[in-house]
């Protein structure tokens, strides 16, 4: 394993592989860094260049892309109270106060430090976990895989912001639009409603477009007024010191295990880490009246979750072919485009591919660390420029993606069509995440389901022989029953509570 | 399994209906967005489709139709005065031309053209 990782840490140390982990984790951080364009929406704009690519450059290139992405938030939530990226939603509580108080240079050292932390102890997990995982996972039939992507759409739709309901809704929905087309079990037309372009269905990349990009382009011009003026990074260090580092060091370690944990649950995003390590530090917290106001361990628990998260979801992309996060979807996606088979096998057909991935990572994690310590001041003078000269830009770069893959305008307007949809969609708290989710693992969730009937004398009953898979599904329903069981208990207290009162 | 999907679909719906209104009978009024914005964002959406059903109709090339597409929406959306829409002109140029060039020429995409052309 570590002879693995030696070597493909010295390929990405060689020219090209390092350009491309150089390149990605500074788009990255730039785009993560200017509100209203996210890591999505650079992954999925770069996925059809990359068609020209060796796909290890390819992914490294993206994998990196991610990383920065997530990291560059926290220079927007702290300087504009506008996270660059919605993971760093968190950040903003108490990123900007304490700016505000004229300690921007603290707030971003904090911050950054804590991504690194963050990021490598995720890769460390990443490095340990992946291969056994992937090797647990060579175990499973289909009843396992079906009842593992039914797992990861319920989770996704009951952690997601909002209500459940919008969550699951989210994610049937974006199964729905995964369906029609060639019905791969009987090999017959299906849901085209005689339109004879919908009979290759709604390919991948122009959905993702869609409702990563366009979506975000017609959010950006409903807020185009809203520009927000950026505080300025004094001279300041941008480092933090020793006694600092173990001072939060216990914050550290418990919002990276929050962070890698929440981000190898499939499906769920960083937004969610950060959020749950930035509650629970505040509960363990010896001030915890101090969160909200410009305190260290807000930041510092919210950006080395994010980033932690980048590092766990990467673990059931690689071990199981399921995606950690909505971003890890796209890079499933990219892992398709690129014609390598994700899966618990990966490891084996494509083992050097694989590595290249994780050292990737990790470097990414270096890289970002060093660049965002030295350039941060000048990103901060930028961030917030006016981006009605790049939107147009970019959508022309959608129409040139999603028509290169098959030289049809069809494709073209499916992207408006999807950009459409996500926009109304978030207008309606209806969250994107699970919609991804459920369009990219409609596939497998119903060729895995087909096959274990088929493979059943007893139908679905045969999942009772399945002790793993028979696990996921009892997972998945406390998951959906738990809010519903929450409520009532709710009720019955403040029945009770009314009753003492009267 | 596409009925499945409709029918969990139209339960989930019925379900929020219903929640919604629960809550709109006990919290009344709905906020209200400003026009302005709302009619940005219909341009957002419009003028993209107005550019791809030029080249569809094989009306305009990519490259004729990138510099008016890049144009209008920067138009719209950056509401400045002459100097930056002479900016803005440029980019326009700069983006149709120089698109036109890097993805025919570089990347080999036979991008759409004119039907007179």
């Amino acid at each position: 394993m570590l002879g693995d990782l030696a070597s493909a840490l010295a390929y990405l140390l060689t020219p090209w592989p390092f350009f491309y982990v150089l390149l990605g984790t500074l788009l990255g951080i730039f785009v993560g860094a200017v509100p209203g364009l996210t890591g999505g929406m650079l992954i999925t704009l770069t996925l059809p260049l990359t068609f020209y690519m060796d796909s290890t450059h390819a992914l490294v290139l993206l994998v990196a892309m991610y990383v920065g992405s997530v990291s560059g938030g926290l220079i927007s939530a702290t300087l504009l109270r506008m996270p660059g990226t919605p993971s760093s939603i968190m950040t903003t509580f108490d990123g900007y106060p304490m700016a505000q108080k004229g300690e921007p240079e603290r707030a971003l050292a904090l911050g950054i430090g804590a991504s690194l932390v963050g990021g490598l102890i995720a890769g460390l997990f990443l490095v340990v976990l992946s291969p056994p995982l992937s090797r647990w996972a060579m175990t499973f039939g289909p009843f396992e895989y079906f009842t593992m992507v039914l797992m990861a759409i319920v989770l996704i739709a009951s952690i997601s912001q909002g209500s459940m309901v919008k969550g699951l809704i989210a994610g049937f929905l974006g199964m729905a639009f995964a369906m029609p087309g060639l019905n791969p079990s009987d090999g017959q037309l299906r849901l085209t409603f005689d339109i004879v372009a919908l009979s290759d269905g709604f390919k991948l990349l122009p959905v993702l477009l869609g409702v990563f990009v366009m979506s975000q382009i017609i959010k950006d011009a409903y807020e185009i007024g809203k520009r927000p003026a950026s505080l300025r990074v004094g001279g300041a260090s941008l480092l933090i010191r020793l006694g600092e580092w173990r001072k939060h060091g216990v914050n550290m370690l418990r919002s990276a295990l929050i962070g890698t944990w929440i981000g190898i649950l499939p499906g769920v995003g960083a937004s969610i880490s950060s959020m749950v390590a930035y509650i629970t530090a505040k509960n363990l917290s010896r001030t915890p009246e101090k969160f909200g106001t410009g305190h260290e361990e807000g930041i510092v628990a919210s950006e080395t979750a994010n980033n932690a998260n980048v590092g766990g979801a990467l673990i059931p992309l690689i071990a199981m072919g399921i995606p950690g996060s909505p971003i890890d979807a796209i890079l499933l996606s990219a892992l398709i485009l690129h014609n390598i088979q994700p899966g618990p096998l990966l490891f084996l057909t494509n083992g050097e591919f694989v590595w290249a991935l994780i050292a990737a990572y990790l470097v990414a994690n270096l890289l970002m660390f060093l660049f965002m310590t030295l350039s941060v001041r000048q990103i901060a003078k930028v961030i917030a420029f006016d981006k009605a000269y790049l939107l147009p830009v970019i959508f022309v770069c959608c129409v040139v993606g999603a028509y290169a893959l098959s030289n049809r305008m069809y494709d073209v307007w499916v992207v408006i069509g999807f950009g459409v949809l996500g926009f109304f969609l978030e207008r309606a708290r209806v969250p994107l995440g699970p919609f991804v989710i459920g369009f990219v693992l409609e596939g497998i969730f119903e060729a895995e389901l087909r096959s274990s009937l088929q493979m059943s004398d007893r139908g679905f009953l045969g999942i009772l022989d399945r002790p793993i898979a028979l696990t996921f599904l009892a997972l998945s329903l406390i998951m959906l029953l738990w809010p519903f069981v929450q409520a009532l208990r709710r009720r019955a207290a403040t029945g009770a509570a009314e009753k003492e009162a009267s | 399994m596409p009925k499945f999907a409709a029918l969990v679909l139209i339960v989930l719906a019925a379900l929020l209906v219903l929640g919604r209104l629960v809550q709109a009978a006990g919290t009344g009024q709905a906020e209200r967005e400003s026009g302005g914005a709302t009619l940005v964002a219909l341009g957002a959406v419009l003028i993209p489709i107005a550019y791809v059903a030029m080249m569809q109709a094989r009306v305009l090339g990519f490259r004729e139709a990138t510099v008016l597409f890049v144009f209008a929406l920067g138009a719209l959306l950056a509401r400045r005065g002459r100097k930056g829409l002479v900016a803005l002109a440029g980019l326009a140029l700069l983006i149709g031309i120089g698109f036109n060039y890097l993805f025919t020429q570089v990347f080999y995409i036979d991008l759409p053209r004119a039907g007179w052309f």
